[in-house]
């Protein structure tokens, strides 16, 4: 992997492969990979392809048959795999919460393990409802059958983290669970990410969750071949072959615009005018440029109305009261997606970016999102010849 | 739940209907170890009045059939009772979905009382039996309240618990060593089962007289208590294996990835899941060896056994048919106070979750 900002690797696969006993076929054929700290890794590929297996040859659940796994610089490969386990966060699609114990036994199991003193094994427990979203009163001497399936995936999560691993495998882990509520589990998930800073491998069947939750995309093709190993962005822009464009299937074009801001784009040059102005003055301001539409800016800077040529007579009207409204406006730290979302919308075909008071800072049309589209795509293409080249 | 029914097991091997209903066990809230006290009152002055109402009728056919009804009515009514109660609780308190709640109170209540009913029937049904071979046992209530008798019947009562104890003893630690074993390693599954299984088709006359000849056996308690461990073997062993592989995988799955070793699993995972389902299996294993240990006294042993052997020996004679009768009545109370033990020790040894 060359990346701009190499961040340390936490987890390297070297050649790890798996071949069960009595059989020729590999389940995994020999993987290298590095998980870099403090990022999201999605490990995505049809069924079968052998990621669950891949994810849990790491913590050793499955015994690799080759290969060797290094774990934070040691290699694990050989170490006893119950304190190996200790150090790494486990979470499945089914949970498996202790149905026996209470939300707080069962959150308290490895620091249990680790042989931490009753009273921080408490305020840990506390700690970590908390930061699941779980108020500890109302949960803790609760027992598994009387949560939710979206709570107890919570508590699955708290679990996991119990003695604060600096590494998380987790294997479908909001599979089970119904849109609604798994739209919400990923957010606060991303949200507990982004203060947690956790490595995290991530198993799913989904490319849409993939690209949601990933920093980094494997996509594994059979035996955990990897068929390409990037950002989401470039995975999207730049399809490396026929398998990973199929994975990922239609409408790729549209999700890259997901990971461009509208604050780093330039902005289009548009005429605008301010609602004082007369209409022979506007006129000339819209002859001038190339566009059909004129942008009509209210006192506080804040745009108002489109206006084009059939709005401009001699009556001298108000501006502000001639042509369209403008409906509606973004921020600059909108999405390229929200952006083609309201364009969609726009009288104009073009829609205002504004600052947080409202006031005008530029405008956005389709031809930026193409231009971007078509930089993105240039971009990756770049980089694969930039590697191939190497290689 | 503290059924009569259980007596129906003790031929066989556990039927699959005791195994479900541990593996799923009924649904009881916090409180559930702890019967509430108003049943409990009903129940003691059931017992007590059966008692007293009995014996005043005169000690004959009517007035056993009213202690044995009451006896079973007291001892277990506040059990299903405060087991009803509590799911009532629980469903209005939204933490247990309607559909789980099992049978309703009035099925339950139909259930407990058929089940009396049909017991009173079976016991009635053996009285006339005895009746009508000893031309009335209107004495008998006399007899066993002899001084010195009722001296000999605690004696051998007490002797009698202690044999099947014992055995239950060593037949848990063989039997459920050997379901853990088993249930680790799947290729002893059916060697283990199958040994178990033979041991019940041996004769137990001639299992009990085997170990005479074996000099630190010889005659006296040794033997029968080995014999009794082996036929508790296919129960204990089955539900141990079975109570094991239905603990859900993935509860066995998360316990390993968090890095507990195979023992920590086993003690405070596998075993805790799998406990009412093996503590089923203890109870039918006592059950069945509850009936067996009368056959200990042929072979020097103790128990309520001597009893049934005095009356055989003395055949047609007088008090043939009330020394029988005493074996027979006392050991099916003790069967029963032990049902009601290990229903009382399900209760309390059930993990709250489970419940």
């Amino acid at each position: 992997m060359t990346d701009d900002s190499a961040p340390k690797t936490m987890i390297h696969l070297d050649g790890v492969g798996k071949i069960y006993p009595g059989t020729d076929v590999p389940a995994v054929a020999s993987l290298t990979l590095d998980i870099p700290e403090g990022e999201i890794v999605v490990l995505v590929g049809p069924s079968g392809c052998g990621k669950s297996t891949t994810l849990r040859l790491i913590n050793r659940m499955i015994e690799p048959t080759s290969g060797r796994i290094i774990f934070d610089g040691d290699d694990v490969t050989g170490v006893n795999p119950d304190e190996l386990r200790r150090r790494i966060g486990y979470v499945i699609q089914q949970i498996g919460l202790f149905p026996h114990q209470t939300i707080a036994s069962n959150i308290a199991t490895v620091p249990k393990l680790l042989g931490w003193s009753k009273s921080d094994i408490n305020s840990r427990v506390d700690e970590l409802l908390d930061m699941v979203g779980l108020e500890p009163g109302v949960f803790r001497d609760r027992y598994p059958k009387e949560l939710s399936g979206g709570q107890a995936q919570r508590v699955g999560v708290a679990r996991a983290l119990g003695a604060d691993p600096a590494v998380l495998l987790m294997d479908e882990p909001f599979g089970a669970i119904d849109p609604i509520t798994r739209e919400r589990l990923q957010n606060e998930f991303l949200r507990l990410q982004s203060e947690l800073k956790k490595t995290i491998v991530f198993v799913t069947h989904d490319i849409d969750e993939a690209i949601k939750m990933g920093d980094r995309i494997a996509i594994l093709g059979d035996q955990s071949r990897i068929a390409q190993f990037d950002t989401p962005e470039r995975i999207l822009a730049y399809p490396v072959d026929d398998f990973v464009d199929d994975f990922i299937g239609s409408g790729s074009t549209l999700k890259g615009l997901n990971f461009e801001r509208v604050r780093d784009v330039d902005f289009d040059d548009y005429p605008v005018v301010r609602a004082g102005v007369g209409h022979t003055e506007a006129r000339t301001t819209l002859a001038e440029s190339s566009e059909q539409w004129l942008l009509v800016l209210d006192q506080a800077d804040r745009p108002v109305r489109w206006v084009d040529e059939t709005y401009l007579d001699s009556t001298d009207k108000p501006l502000i009261e001639r042509g369209l409204p403008v409906k509606v406006t973004i921020e600059p730290q909108a999405t390229l997606r929200d952006a083609l979302e309201e364009m969609l919308l726009s009288s104009s075909g073009h829609v205002c970016v504004v600052d947080g008071k409202g006031a005008f800072q530029g405008v956005v049309g389709i031809l930026t999102l193409t231009d971007v589209i078509d930089r993105m795509q240039t971009e990756a293409q770049e980089h694969y010849d930039q590697l191939r080249e190497v290689s | 739940m503290v059924t009569l029914g259980r007596w129906c097991l003790r031929c066989g091997p556990v039927s699959n209907d005791s195994q479900q209903a541990a593996a799923t066990p009924p649904a009881i809230n916090e409180n559930a170890g702890t019967l509430s006290y108003r049943p409990l009152i009903v129940g003691a002055v059931l017992v007590v009045g059966a008692v007293v109402v009995g014996f005043a009728v005169g000690g004959n056919l009517g007035g056993l059939i009213v202690i044995v009804t009451g006896l079973i009515m007291g001892l277990t009514g506040p059990v299903n009772f405060a087991e009803g109660r509590n799911k009532l609780a629980m469903i209005a308190d939204g933490r247990l979905p309607a559909a789980d709640a099992g049978p309703s109170r009035m099925k339950k209540i139909l259930g407990a009382i058929s089940t009396v009913i049909a017991v009173a029937l079976a016991i009635a049904l053996l009285v006339l039996l005895f009746t009508w071979a000893a031309d009335g046992i209107g004495n008998w209530f006399e007899w066993i309240r002899a001084a010195d008798r009722e001296d000999e019947i605690r004696t051998r009562l007490v002797e009698h618990a202690q044999l099947v104890l014992t055995s239950m003893f060593w037949a848990t630690i063989v039997g459920v060593g050997a379901g853990i074993v088993a249930h680790r390693f799947d290729f002893l599954r059916g060697p283990f089962l199958g040994i178990a299984a033979f041991f019940l088709t041996i004769p137990s006359f001639a299992l009990f007289a085997v170990f005479i000849p074996i000099s630190f056996i010889g005659i006296g308690d040794r033997g029968p208590i080995i014999a009794m461990a082996m036929y508790a073997q296919l129960p204990i062993m089955r539900n141990t294996i079975t109570g094991l592989s239905e603990v859900d995988p993935s509860v066995v799955e998360s316990a390993k990835g968090m890095g507990m070793s195979a023992f920590q699993r086993l003690r405070k995972i596998e075993m805790p899941l799998a406990w009412p389902v093996i503590l089923t299996g203890l109870r039918v294993a006592t059950l069945l060896t509850v009936g067996i240990a009368a056959i200990a006294v042929l072979v020097g042993g103790g128990g309520l056994g001597r009893f049934v052997q005095d009356g055989l020996t003395r055949h047609g004679l007088p008090t043939a048919i009330e020394r029988t009768w005493t074996g027979v009545v006392f050991i099916l109370i003790l069967a029963q106070l032990l049902d009601l033990g290990f229903g009382l020790l399900r209760r309390l040894t059930t993990p709250k979750g489970l419940k």
